[in-house]
């Protein structure tokens, strides 16, 4: 950006009128990103003004931008946003914790994996639905319940990944490691896991953005509190306005969970690359 | 002392029994320089890995200083023809891998000292990845030789260096095998490379490795690969391979 700023100030004098500062430029260049979702808005808009069909089904934009102002004031949006919010945090962290140990035991011990894998991989063949019964029946339906279910989701990913990326740390590299008599921490700390760390990076990634998926599903069986509660419980009152904007609060976070994961994915391969 | 004791190897290729190695005996003095010449898939490298002990699947005996070696030890560094260093570590800490526990405890300065042996002096805590060829290579040299093995095994080990470099990193091993005064055993293709660098080069012949001929390279050092006496020594390998090749192509009536 500064670049083209400094490499053509002529541009920037005798240019029309109107000055856009950096950052703004930056947006603009991106217009398709914005155009996709402001075109669907804008079908929204038009199909919901004409009242096709009742606004109980249908509901125009504005009603929803009301309410979501509505809720925001009223603390609603945010109280259900920070209850699943936490929920994610507690079932991700023991979910993929314990999927990381596992799949570093699994992927390190053949004994282990012989054991574990194909168990594991039966109990995997179980709609991450199909747990909710049990789990309620065990643990009630309270905070527990929805923590279980979480990491339940998180436990997979995390550790299939770490599982493949240990089994396909390079044969040279091992040799190394036994040439030198490497016991089996150093071993483990020195070469296998940051050897593997690009895939168990991945694998957390994934359970990350399926535990968000996971609390809305959870709230909406059994909760009295979160997002998904807020929406099934306005469902019921036909107030398709507030479900619209629970939709939308999803998806908007999810992005922003997914960019986060993103970053703290790059910023992990950046430190493993780095010298220590 | 190393000593190989009638070595013979097969491997198990399609249900196939096909045999690697062939009653090799040998026996290198301590400090000396010996290479291992031969075709690909002679079993050099397949020898060399018996030795380092990373293959224990064979008949026969190999032994240092009267000891049958069993496994990998410290005794026995290797430098592979990739560097094999992990970029997520430093220069330095990639060296001081091969120490153990004790020697990391007690040896204080080994790893410095052998960077600067390798001429690495002020890379320690440089990334592998910002190092060229060379001298990544020249890190694992560093890394075979911090735990002061008393036998250096070397796989090809310039064999994916260019030309320039190669011929300088030459100049370089034979410096360091002087300083440092190490047992070496070297497999290499480069017939030029080895009789620059050894005091006898074992030729060897290919399924199953056998070998041909032990012939020792009397000439002083630095040796000067121009020189008459030079090219007679090379010749005279190069026979092994030329008789080898015409086996193939000759026809018999």
């Amino acid at each position: 950006m500064s670049i083209t700023q400094t490499a053509n100030p002529p541009l920037a004098q005798t240019g029309p009128a109107i000055k856009i500062n950096a950052p703004g430029r930056k947006l603009l260049a991106r217009w398709k990103t914005f155009a996709g979702p402001l075109l669907l808005l804008l079908i929204w808009k038009v199909v919901g003004d004409a009242h096709i069909a009742p606004d109980s089904l249908l509901v125009p934009p504005g009603k929803v931008v009301e309410s979501a102002i509505d809720l925001i004031k009223t603390d609603i949006l945010v109280d259900n946003l920070l209850v699943s919010l936490s929920r994610v945090a507690k079932g991700f962290l023991v979910g993929s914790s314990l999927g990381f140990f596992i799949g570093v035991l699994t992927g390190v011990s053949k004994g282990a994996d012989e054991f574990l894998s194909p168990l594991l991989r039966t109990v995997r063949q179980v709609p991450l639905l199909g747990w909710m019964p049990l789990i309620i029946l065990w643990f009630g339906i309270g905070e527990l319940s929805k923590v279980v279910f979480i990491a339940i989701g998180a436990f997979f990913p995390t550790m299939l990944n770490t599982a493949s990326g240990i089994r396909g740390v390079s044969k040279e590299y091992l040799e190394v490691g036994k040439v030198y008599q490497l016991n089996k921490a150093r071993l483990l700390f020195l070469i296998i896991i940051p050897s593997a760390l690009p895939s168990i990076v991945t694998g957390v990634r994934l359970s990350m953005s399926l535990s968000w998926m996971m609390v809305v599903g959870a709230e909406m069986i059994s909760a009295n509190s979160g997002i998904g509660q807020m929406m099934t419980a306005t469902r019921d009152m036909f107030r398709t306005d507030i479900v619209m904007v629970g939709i939308i609060v999803i998806g908007i976070v999810g992005f922003f969970i997914d960019v986060l994961i993103k970053k703290i994915e790059a910023a992990i391969i950046r430190w493993q690359m780095t010298v220590k | 002392m190393l000593e190989i004791r009638n070595v013979n190897k097969s491997f198990w290729i399609d249900s196939k029994e096909v045999q690697i190695l062939k009653d090799i005996s040998l026996k290198v003095a301590p400090g000396e320089f010996v290479s291992l010449v031969g075709m690909s898939g002679c079993g050099k490298t397949t020898l060399l890995r018996l030795i380092v002990g990373l293959d224990e699947e064979y008949d026969g005996g190999i032994f240092l200083g009267g000891e049958k070696i069993k496994g990998p030890s410290r005794k026995r560094g290797i430098v592979f023809q990739e560097p094999r260093l992990f970029p997520w570590l430093s220069v330095e800490r990639n060296v001081s891998l091969a120490l153990g526990d004790q020697q990391r405890k007690h040896a204080s300065g080994t790893v410095q000292k052998h960077l600067e042996l390798v001429g690495l002096k002020g890379f320690e805590r440089v990334s592998p990845k910002q190092l060229s060829g060379g001298m990544a290579q020249r890190a694992a040299f560093a890394r075979a030789l911090v735990a002061a093995p008393d036998v250096l095994l070397l796989d090809e080990p310039l064999g994916a260096l260019d030309a320039l470099t190669r011929i300088h990193m030459q100049r370089e091993l034979e410096r360091i095998w002087q300083e440092e005064k190490t047992t070496m055993v070297m497999v290499t293709h480069d017939i030029d490379e080895a009789i620059q660098l050894s005091d006898r080069v074992v030729v060897m012949s290919s399924r199953p490795g056998e070998i041909k001929e032990i012939i020792p390279i009397a000439l002083p050092r630095p040796r000067d690969n121009k020189s008459h006496d030079f090219l007679v020594i090379k010749n005279q390998i190069l026979a092994h391979f030329q008789s080898q090749a015409k086996q193939y192509f000759s026809w018999e009536i």
